[in-house]
């Protein structure tokens, strides 16, 4: 599963440039549409919304065990005394349309101390006169894990390039009405080294909305469908990943509470590496805080 | 002969004319002369922050404009200055025109419809139009939010400008420089002679004292009874939840006017804040749900008590005192966001 690692820059420089070397649509004397979402992120995924020039969102997650299963129950107080993933990071508007971030995961699935770091650029914003909003994201990860002396395992790093991945997505969106948003979120993962019997590659067609109840407080829900009919054993295990929760805005900061079968929160744990199986209770208790501060 | 004495009496009859008129002309100070400098000249105290007019400079003007409208300029050397505040412009709260129409009274209730009709914002600071005419600043109870700090900025325009640069904007402080720049732009809207609705027998008499040096006294007392040298500042608690009357005898027209020249400054979504507002029916059955509660999401609490600004995210709402907004015109928004929810 090695690969060349100079290749493996050169692919991802060249998918990043491509994805920031679009021509900004800006339609001229239109009337722009705000708040498609509530938040830079809808569950575990994006949303179209960036952060305006010079803020600062501290964001903080955090992700329970399971409700029901066989990990679940009273005995963990449906979840409550495990912890899936917990997420710390800073977000950063360069621009009203360019957001930087940097943010780092406890980690789960076979990546833990996962760092992340990511660029995201709105192509386009809706209007009067534009249907849609159109937003990339470019995400590199590193893991700060011990490397195993197992080969057929997915830490077996015996250089650097082997912690590295990436993740790709775009992201179209559009806010149908005061209440209702809507996005479809195509997304490439690629890892650079994997467990024996599993894909470098992934590629998920996701989804996502937001019905707004009141002015404060609205559903959110997102669901990934994750290609994965290639014969490896590793993807016969993996389920797509799905999340419904409530959000609360109040002015300062958005409150956001989930539930989803995803473990982690990044899209190398997400699309990648979600196993659960919400059927068999297999679904966890999530939050998000998200504190803007304005530099 | 006969023809030199014409000539002689000729002469004489001008001369003796041009006397007269000279003795008998009306004086009159003109529509754009600046009352400060009237008012100094007629022997009035100079305040410490006055320069004539004609020796302001234009360029000062230009940055003094630019650090109020913009919230930074260029410096000496033409580079950009630090934003003075990240978190407001002095024009978030403040106007810079005239925006009463009888500058003897600060009344909301005409001052609504005058800011309406000339297209500027309805406030909850007064406006920075004349401010070098006031003769104090941070009146009444702004002790009450303010303490101590207003003591120095209630007789001196710098440091009231001081005091709204860090506190009440939550920015740093202005350089010298600066100051100068910004007081010059102040200075440059003052009051002019034709915001004062003189009748034409007081221009006379204040051209007169002018000229002659006497009835000065006289004058200066036209001039200061045409405006208020201080703004009032009364604060009020909100109305008791059971003296609501939830927009019942409320006027939409003007609450729509107060939602939109006042409310929307800052709630827009572009605005200082991150609590947005708009026209849309959440926005409306949001303010109607909260308007009878004590929370501050309630029109009627939110206005009277404002919030404080907080470490990380400095904007605040200020509070709306009873000269910039009165009990009877948040029965008028109620009545326009009544309105907007049965629409």
């Amino acid at each position: 599963m090695k690969t060349n690692t100079l290749m493996i820059y050169k692919k991802h420089i060249l998918v990043i440039s491509f994805l920031f070397g679009f021509i900004a649509l800006k339609s001229q004397d239109a009337e722009p549409v705000y708040h498609t979402f509530n938040s830079t992120r809808v569950i575990n995924a994006h949303s179209t919304e960036t952060l305006w020039k010079k803020e600062l969102d501290f964001r903080v997650g955090h992700r329970f065990g399971d409700i029901a299963g066989a990990a679940g129950g009273v005995q963990s107080a449906f979840g409550l005394d495990n912890s899936s993933d917990i997420s710390i990071g800073f977000e950063y508007g360069l621009t009203n349309d360019l957001d930087i971030g940097l943010t780092r995961y406890k980690g789960a699935g076979p990546y833990t101390q996962l760092f992340e770091g990511y660029a995201k650029y709105k192509f386009i914003r809706q209007t009067s006169k534009t249907p849609v909003s159109l937003v990339g994201i470019a995400k590199v990860y590193t893991t700060g894990m011990n490397a195993s002396t197992d080969s057929t395992s997915a830490n077996y790093f015996t250089e650097y390039a082997h912690r590295m991945s990436y993740a790709y997505q775009l992201i179209l969106a559009r806010k149908f009405s005061e209440r209702f948003s809507f996005q479809i979120m195509p997304t490439y993962v690629h890892r650079n080294f994997v467990a024996f019997d599993d894909a470098n590659d992934r590629i998920a067609m996701g989804a996502g909305f937001r019905f707004q109840v009141t002015k404060l407080i609205g559903v959110i829900g997102e669901y990934h469908y994750v290609l994965k009919d290639d014969g490896l054993a590793m993807s016969e295990q993996l389920k797509d990943p799905i999340g419904l929760g409530i959000e609360f805005n109040t002015g300062g900061h958005v409150f956001q509470v989930n539930f989803t079968n995803s473990r982690g929160f990044s899209e190398v744990q997400y699309i990648s590496a979600t196993t659960s199986d919400i059927t068999d209770g297999e679904y966890r208790l999530g939050f998000t805080i998200s504190r803007i501060f304005k530099l | 002969m006969k023809k030199s004495a014409l000539v002689f009496s000729l002469i004489i009859s001008t001369v003796i004319l041009l006397s007269s008129y000279s003795l008998f002309k009306k004086e009159q100070v003109k529509d754009s002369d600046k009352v400060l400098d009237i008012l100094v000249e007629l022997g009035y105290k100079k305040p410490l922050h006055y320069k004539p007019y004609s020796s302001l400079d234009k360029d000062k003007i230009q940055k003094g404009k630019e650090l109020v409208t913009i919230g930074y300029t260029t410096d000496q050397n033409g580079n950009k200055t630090k934003i003075q505040s990240k978190h407001f412009l002095c024009t978030d709260c403040h106007n810079v025109k005239q925006e009463d129409p009888d500058l003897r009274y600060s009344n909301p209730d005409t001052r609504l419809h005058y800011v309406a009709k000339h297209d500027i914002k309805f406030l909850p600071a007064t406006t920075l139009y004349g401010i070098v005419n006031r003769e104090t600043w941070y009146n009444d109870d702004y002790q009450k939010k303010y303490g101590s700090l207003v003591t120095p900025a209630k007789d001196t325009l710098i440091n009231a400008i001081h005091l709204c640069a860090v506190q009440c904007s939550q920015g740093r402080e202005l350089e010298k420089w600066e100051m100068d720049a910004v007081v010059e732009y102040f200075l440059s809207i003052g009051f002019n002679v034709s915001d004062l609705n003189l009748t034409e027998q007081e221009k006379e008499k204040i051209g007169n004292a002018l000229k002659s040096n006497s009835k000065q006294t006289e004058a200066i007392d036209i001039i200061k009874s045409k405006y208020i040298d201080y703004s009032p500042a009364t604060f009020l608690d909100p109305i008791p939840k059971d003296k609501r009357e939830l927009g019942k005898n409320g006027n939409a027209d003007n609450g729509k006017l107060i939602f939109e020249l006042s409310c929307l400054t800052c709630h827009n979504e572009e605005g200082v804040t991150n609590y947005k507002l708009n026209k849309s029916t959440l926005t409306f059955q949001h303010l109607k749900f909260w308007a009878n509660t004590n929370k501050h999401y309630s029109i009627y609490e939110i206005t009277r008590k404002g919030t404080y600004a907080m470490i990380g995210y400095n904007a605040f709402m200020p509070n709306y005192t009873l000269e910039r907004l009165r009990h009877q015109q948040l029965e008028d928004l109620m009545a326009y966001i009544n309105l907007k929810n049965e629409n």
